[in-house]
């Protein structure tokens, strides 16, 4: 089966990209860091909470 | 198989964006509480790497590495088909379709840890779509999942060596 995944290739020039992670070549993940990440987005996530406990509480009624 | 610690790290990481989740709806008349030593976690990271280490030899990935949007995407897969009660307390009245709300919220926060979105940058409607995904049913097919987390990236500007035709 051919998929997407059967064509990748190397990025022609990786200058400037040390943070891009998205080839095959990806740095291991560092977990210390995206847990920072998640901690420092907590209002964002809460108000992305909010937002779909709205959006359930809406179809709820509707039914 | 790499460091032993890195299951722990990828636990840490879910607790983390499970304690995100549950505080993000403390609100919430579910009030969902994440259970940090619920042994179902430790599945879901035992799951997680049998998963990742199965799509590595599958794909021959360059030093086993995968690209972070499929890191995404085996979180999703496998959260996605984890009921809510295995990772969340509610109150004992929250009915069933509200249990989802809180694995939603933490699949969200995956997404945002694993793929280091910037929330300044998210495109509501995008968003909104995404989220109205994951309060559904669990997707079926992990290369739609991919494909999602892909395209998620791409729209955020990431440069990709995906080839174009």
């Amino acid at each position: 089966m051919n998929t997407y995944r059967d064509n990748y290739e190397t990025l022609p020039d990786a200058e400037g990209l040390g943070h891009v992670t998205m080839n095959n070549d990806s740095e291991a993940i560092d977990y210390k860091a995206r847990i920072a990440h998640v901690q420092a987005s907590q209002d964002y996530l809460t108000a992305r909470a909010k937002r779909m406990a709205a959006r359930v509480a809406q179809r709820s009624t509707e039914e | 198989m790499a460091s032993p610690y890195l299951s722990v790290w990828r636990r840490s990481f879910l607790v983390t964006c499970g304690q995100a989740a549950a505080k993000g709806l403390e609100d919430h008349p579910s009030k969902p509480v994440f259970s940090e030593d619920s042994l179902h976690l430790d599945a879901i990271v035992t799951r997680y790497g049998e998963l990742r280490e199965q799509f590595v030899s599958q794909h021959g990935m360059v030093g086993g590495l995968l690209a972070n949007h499929k890191v995404a995407a085996l979180y999703i897969s496998i959260l996605s088909r984890t009921p809510p009660e295995h990772l969340f307390t509610f109150t004992h009245e929250t009915p069933i379709g509200e249990r989802r709300l809180a694995l939603a919220a933490m699949m969200n926060a995956v997404v945002l840890g694993v793929l280091q979105i910037d929330p300044a940058t998210v495109n509501e409607a995008l968003q909104d779509d995404l989220e109205y995904c994951l309060l559904k049913e669990p997707p079926s097919n992990l290369e739609w999942i991919c494909f999602g987390m892909h395209a998620l990236c791409r729209h955020l500007g990431r440069p990709t060596n995906i080839k174009n035709y």
